[in-house]
């Protein structure tokens, strides 16, 4: 055995800054990333006011061909937090966590800078602290064994209270990378960044957090079901023994496609939706049958929220763009989604099969569409929801008869033929007096 | 008799009376007797029994007059003959839920009531079959028994039996998808009773999975666990295959535990089946063999003519033996 020298044994762990700045920043797509920084905003915001009350709070996003700028007034980052936290790749395990925050990971602010260009500046003003950090990627990853970003600018003062007005954080980003700049010259993009904040954060919005997108106030969408004295949506709520909290609503709403599928939150932050495939439980046989999704279903709407104070406990990837698909917690859930779901989901077949009697001439009423066409669409936040099934009307047993029907088509001259040979006026009657014939003819009693 | 709304096999009343099915006969009061030993988990009576009635009942006549329990449900495929059902319900107990299974068992609050559901499908495991097992173990509560009884006799496609290894293997897949097929399964293992075995194991795992799932929700001691009790095979005609058992929390384990399951010679917790083997015997030969059961009290086979082989198979299952005559009783 050779006497090796310790550092000899040693193997060098240490990450690459390559692997933040490329690898991490791959994982996620622009709107995600710029998603990310109004998480921060929002944090700040439920630093400052616990309550949840977001009325004089603001967020503005600036996406322009050269620049990228967020600025908002939700308490300012302390220097401390800056310090330990906030520049921090990774959340350190010791880490007080924000109640009711979705970041857990620590890398969503850095991971989106890196995505979005090659110079950043982040400005803060807090109750007690004000600095500024000023960063040009392509120097601070020449050196590979310095893992530090350094303050320009630092004050701390214990003693000294800056005015509420003044709290604020700015971040600027330059330099951006061609991509980012496409992106930001087509007004399309803006508008699908738009609407995916707007969904992301419909619950702050409602709170009263204001959010701009390049001089656009967003309005929050409302999320809403029928209702009425026979059609109500079906609710389940459960708080697990790690206090993850969980709450179900399904039902229908609007006929569109587009819109309709499951809208899952996580903190109340929009994770997926509207969520169309199997992740929420489409085309699943277990523990019930549900279909895969198409037009027949765009009327469903289902909604589930996780709510944990500890972000960790919720069941998401590191991007909040997806669940963690193998985490236990989401599994029991989706099960829970998928039997809440199967009633609203029968009563859409029924719905679909009532149509299909009607246009058929097999049926001249249509109560469940009546019954549909009744109901009001009402926010969910007023439905005054208690655990149970969707309800709707049934199905009429009537639908349940011991005869068929046939249909087909045939050449007119054909047709004709063989009505004048049963001596009969209407294509119905040569059908029938066909069918008859064979079935006298060539089929036992 | 019942399949999901994919099911091309109908209900099988117009087949042979089940009481005439002595193996079939014979397997009911294996079940109903292993069932009564849950008395000491929980009141046998105070279960909900849930099954395929057909127009013959006899699942339900023996567990209402063995168990009494009155809190039974039929699920009937056939709403066409819906009148006929009704006639024939033999007890006012007796609840007919019309529907395909898979649409009537998510609508029955399985939650909240500790079910015996027999699932007693007369054609090969399928899609279907394989939901309804997975609704009933999301939901059951601790103490539940569930039952699966499929045709386990080799497929025929077209009319034809399917011969080759390989074609079996295809057609299996095409009944319960890839994603269920256990994968050391291959088609020469389908033959003779080979059916029978790999559809027990896909019943067993897709009980599993439905549990891990569950369980992901659940604390260290309301995890559930499922605990075989029934391998059974048979034929009556067609070769049969019945699995089963007991779900119950970790928590009632010690319960379980009481009802001593194991003492019950019938009981299997693996993939080893129990075969019931009908013996071929006079009512003069039953009689005489009679006086000589238990064969542990009486010192092995009687000297009489009968051959050694129906003894054995006569004794492992004499007090489950149905005894049929004609009689006339219009």
């Amino acid at each position: 055995m050779n006497d090796d020298k310790p550092n000899d044994r040693e193997v060098d762990a240490l990450p690459t800054k390559e692997l933040f700045i490329s690898m991490l920043t791959k994982d996620l797509v622009l709107e995600d990333a710029i998603g990310d920084l109004v998480d921060n905003c929002v944090d700040g915001a439920r630093r400052i006011q616990s309550d949840g009350d977001f009325r004089e709070l603001w967020v503005r996003i600036e996406a322009a061909h050269d620049q990228f700028m967020i600025e908002d007034n939700c308490g300012g980052i302390p220097v401390d937090l800056a310090r330990k936290y906030a520049f921090r790749f990774g959340r350190p395990s010791g880490m007080e966590p924000i109640p009711r925050s979705v970041g857990q990971f620590g890398i969503g602010m850095k991971r989106a800078l890196f995505k979005l260009g090659r110079n950043f500046r982040v400005e803060s003003t807090s109750e007690h602290s004000h600095f500024v950090v000023d960063v040009d990627v392509p120097e601070w990853r020449k050196e590979e064994r310095d893992w530090t970003f350094k303050f320009e600018k630092m004050e701390k003062d214990g003693e000294k209270v800056n005015p509420p007005d003044q709290w604020r954080t700015t971040i600027t980003v330059t330099k951006l990378f061609e991509e980012v700049q496409e992106q930001f010259g087509l007004e399309n993009y803006i508008s699908a960044l738009i609407k995916e904040l707007r969904y992301e954060h419909l619950h702050n919005i409602d709170r009263g957090l204001s959010i701009e997108v390049n001089g656009k106030l967003l309005d929050a969408p409302s999320l809403q079901v029928l209702e009425s004295e026979e059609i109500s949506p079906g609710y389940w709520e459960h708080t697990y023994s790690d206090d993850l909290e969980v709450r179900i609503i399904a039902g229908i709403g609007e006929h569109n496609l587009d819109d309709g599928g499951w809208y899952i939150f996580g903190n109340d932050r929009l994770i997926l939706g509207p969520e169309q495939t199997a992740v929420s439980g489409w085309g699943w046989s277990s523990p019930v049958r549900i279909p895969k999704y198409h037009g027949q279903y765009a009327r469903f709407r289902g909604f589930a929220f996780f709510g944990a104070d500890d972000a960790s406990l919720l069941p998401l990837n590191t991007a909040k763009t997806n669940m963690d698909l193998d985490s236990p917690r989401f599994k029991d859930v989706r099960r829970r989604m998928i039997k809440l779901a199967r009633p609203a989901i029968d009563f859409l077949n029924d719905v679909h099969q009532e149509q299909g009697r009607l246009s058929s001439g097999d049926a001249d009423e249509d109560p469940l569409n009546e019954a549909i066409e009744l109901a009001k669409l009402v926010p969910i936040s007023s439905i005054d929801l208690s655990p149970g099934s969707f309800t709707a009307p049934k199905s009429q047993p009537t639908a349940i008869r011991a005869t068929g029907r046939i249909s087909y088509s045939k050449p007119l001259d054909e047709i004709r033929r063989v009505q004048e040979a049963l001596r009969v006026d209407t294509k119905k009657a040569a059908g029938e007096g066909t069918f008859e014939y064979y079935l006298q003819m060539e089929v036992e009693d | 008799m019942n399949t999901g709304p994919e099911g091309t096999h109908h209900t099988s009343s117009a087949k042979v009376h089940y009481r005439l099915r002595p193996a079939k006969n014979i397997q009911r009061k294996m079940l109903c007797e292993a069932i009564h030993r849950l008395h000491a988990f929980s009141p046998i009576d105070s279960y909900r029994y849930i099954g395929f009635g057909s127009w013959y009942f006899g699942d339900f006549i023996l567990f209402h007059r063995v168990l009494g329990i009155t809190e039974m449900i039929s699920i009937e495929w056939d709403v066409v003959n819906r009148l006929r059902y009704e006639f024939n319900r033999p007890f006012g107990c007796i609840k007919l839920e019309f529907g395909a299974s898979g649409d009537v068992l998510p609508k029955l609050e399985l939650e909240g009531k500790k079910t015996i559901l027999w699932l007693d499908y007369d054609s090969p495991l399928d899609r279907t079959m394989l939901e309804d097992i997975s609704c009933f173990c999301d939901s059951a509560p601790s103490g539940s028994v569930l039952v699966v009884t499929v045709d386990a006799a080799p497929v025929r496609s077209n009319g034809r039996p399917s011969s080759l290894p390989e074609s079996r293997y295809e057609e299996l897949v095409g009944r319960v998808g890839e994603k269920k097929v256990p994968p050391d399964v291959k088609g020469k293992d389908l033959q003779e009773w080979g059916y029978a075995k790999v559809h027990g194991r896909i019943v067993t795992n897709e009980i599993s999975q439905t549990l891990v799932t569950r369980n992901g929700g659940l604390d260290a001691k309301d995890k559930l666990q499922y605990r075989q009790l029934f391998n059974f095979q048979y034929a009556d005609g067609a070769k049969m295959g019945t699995v089963g058992g007991v779900l119950f929390r970790e928590g009632d384990k010690p319960g379980i535990e009481r009802c001593a399951f194991d003492d019950l010679d019938f009981v299997r917790s693996d993939e080893m089946p129990y075969r019931i083997e009908v013996p071929k015997l006079t009512y003069r030969e039953l009689r005489f063999l009679n006086s000589h059961l238990p064969s542990e009290h009486n010192g092995g086979p009687p000297e009489s003519p009968i051959p050694e082989r129906e003894f054995g198979y006569y004794a492992r299952v004499y007090r489950y033996f149905p005894a049929f005559a004609e009689a006339d009783i219009v």
